[in-house]
């Protein structure tokens, strides 16, 4: 019998045979002993194998359902607290510029009545970069790069400061109620998944920069607000706040165009998976970016607000990506019990991780190993095969 | 259908809508056997966990494209079967030997000289599954253990039935010479029948 032919032996016992080769088979077991035996042995082999029940440890099914209950609750809020990531890269040009068109369709009525009355006050900034492309003028819709944000930022500022400096009108009070009750602009298919625009603020309510600088770190804290500014957030500051935060956090590891791996944390886009609680929550979290006290934030738990804070995070290089980690770790000891403790213990693996792979430097390959190796014998880590993969990726070079 | 698949496809519907309470449920009930299938295929503990968690939360997130009405065993041990292989598969997967005594043997109904070469048995075949590359262990479990079809097994593993069914040969001839000596003259175990 050649070799395919003893293979079929194992199909003859499960059945799987045709009939024509069945009998072929079974003519050609009915004269040989050693196939007969072989067969014979096979099915001993099933039988023995059925035969025995695996069992696991001591109460280890008293806990299971809860703990995989309890690891699809932490990952359901993980995901809910991270906002959308920025799709730029995913998104065809005409959908901006159609997002540009229909918001240009909004607010330039509003601005022609203001430019009628005063100089011009809420008129979309035209940056080097929409020259460059040919776009439409950059707005809220416009979620660039961490680099591109920054700079615009800058430039807009620019520009702000240089308009307050000119003697002008302020915009008659008639104006503004017309400007707070635009509507939001309708969420682009293909755009960002949650809508990004906070409620517009009715005049006065422009958050204070006391309450700004208690906001995201980094980019607002430093710059005391001008009454231009104010005035202009008070019109379109809203939307235009969420260009610079649009850049979003950026998952440790993660490549630039491929999402995080399927149904975990970070992948790409978060909400599109999350429940409609989970765009409230990143409404919240959009909210803390704003600045908004924690009075007015009561419902989101502190740890949360940390934890949110510290995924928006860019670190830079391998003195950043330590720095990174430290905080993960302090996240950890403060927040033991936290739903995202166990996230946060993950990130400070991969944190230290990325701190290798910027710096080099194998004290941070060996600590993360480390830290990974007391995460790994955890009986409550709920992601010890994402660690594994990362070590592995590291690694791997 | 019967009232058992009624219950069950009534919690399967309710997790469907987010009722965690009744997926944690099918947890329950299906917990040994995903479990089972888990070990039997990476060989050690914290890894099968690892798998039966992964398992029961990917069939969650998958639920929408569950068919109701339809068992949910085959379908959750087949995510349960994938997880496990890609675990093995990994580079810093580590199969431990399984301790002594994890598993049972089901109580003989021989002689007690029979009950000790049952033990016998049982042991020598789990030193042969350790020694079996763990994708012709993963298809030798689904069908011996799960009792699976070759489309099945074929589907769950990415394989062709051929490279199915060439893959069991290979394991069943393997573990039929470790265990040869335990199997009476007709091939069967010496004592009693398997399930």
């Amino acid at each position: 019998m050649t070799a395919h032919e003893r293979e079929r032996l194992a199909a003859w016992i499960d059945d799987e045979l045709a009939p024509a080769e069945r009998a072929e088979v079974e003519a050609h077991l009915a004269a040989c002993e050693e196939c007969a035996a072989l067969l014979g042995d096979m099915e001993g082999v099933d039988a023995l194998a059925r035969a025995v029940r695996v069992e696991a440890p001591a109460g280890y099914f008293e806990t299971l359902p809860r703990r995989v209950r309890a690891r699809i609750e932490s990952e359901t809020h993980a995901a809910a607290a991270l906002p959308p990531r920025p799709v730029r890269w995913r998104v065809p040009v005409w959908t901006w510029a159609a997002a540009a068109a229909v918001l240009l369709a909004v607010v330039a009525p509003l601005t022609l009545d203001r430019l009628n009355e005063a100089p011009p006050a809420a008129t979309p900034v035209r940056t080097p970069e929409d020259a460059a492309r040919g776009s439409a003028p950059s707005l809220a819709l416009d979620a660039t790069t961490e680099t591109d944000g920054r700079d615009r930022d800058l430039e807009v500022r620019a520009k702000r400061e240089t308009r307050a400096q000119r003697p002008r009108e302020e915009p008659a009070d008639e104006a503004r109620p017309a400007l707070v009750a635009a509507p939001a602009p309708e969420p682009i298919e293909g755009g960002p998944s949650a809508p990004r625009t906070p409620p517009p603020s009715s005049g006065g309510e422009s958050p204070s920069p006391g309450a700004r600088e208690g906001g995201a770190p980094g980019r607002w804290a430093s710059a005391p607000e001008t009454e231009a500014e104010a005035a202009w957030r008070a019109g379109e500051g809203a939307a235009r706040d969420e260009t610079v935060g649009a850049s979003g956090p950026r998952r440790p590891g993660a490549k630039d165009d491929v999402p995080a791996r399927e149904g975990t944390l970070g992948a790409s886009p978060p909400l599109v998976d999350a429940p409609a609680k989970g765009r409230v929550a990143t409404t919240q979290a959009v909210e803390m970016q704003e600045g908004v006290s924690a009075s007015e934030n009561k419902a989101v738990p502190e740890d949360s607000r940390v934890f949110a804070r510290l995924v928006r995070a860019h670190p830079a290089g391998a003195a950043g990506w330590r720095e990174h980690r430290d905080e993960w770790r302090a996240f950890v000891e403060a927040h033991p019990r936290s739903r995202h403790a166990d996230e946060a213990r993950v990130r400070t693996i991969e944190a230290g991780l990325e701190a290798w792979r910027a710096g080099a430097d194998p004290e941070d390959l060996a600590r993360a190993r480390t830290e990974a190796d007391a995460y790994l014998a955890r009986d409550d880590a709920g992601q010890k095969e994402r660690v594994r993969r990362a070590l592995a990726e590291a690694e791997g070079g | 259908m019967s009232a058992e698949v009624r219950d069950e496809t009534f919690l399967l519907a309710r997790a469907r809508q987010g009722d965690l309470p009744a997926f944690e449920e099918v947890v329950r009930r299906y917990q040994r056997r995903v479990y089972g299938v888990a070990l039997r295929i990476v060989r050690s503990h914290a890894l099968a966990d690892d798998v039966a968690q992964e398992a029961f939360v990917k069939a969650w997130r998958s639920l929408d494209r569950f068919e109701l009405g339809r068992p949910f065993g085959p379908w959750i041990c087949r995510i349960a079967a994938n997880q496990a292989v890609n675990h093995v598969r990994s580079p810093r997967s580590r199969e431990d030997p399984l301790p002594e005594g994890h598993a049972e043997v089901r109580a003989s109904q021989g002689s007690p000289l029979d009950a000790v070469l049952d033990r016998e048995a049982q042991q020598v075949l789990d030193a042969a599954l350790e020694t079996l590359p763990a994708e012709q262990r993963a298809v030798f479990v689904l069908r011996a253990v799960e009792e699976m079809s070759y489309a099945e097994i074929a589907e769950t593993l990415g394989l062709s039935p051929g490279t199915v069914m060439s893959r069991l040969f290979r394991a069943r001839e393997k573990l039929a010479r470790a265990v040869a000596p335990y199997l009476g003259p007709a091939g069967r175990p010496r004592a009693g029948e398997g399930s």
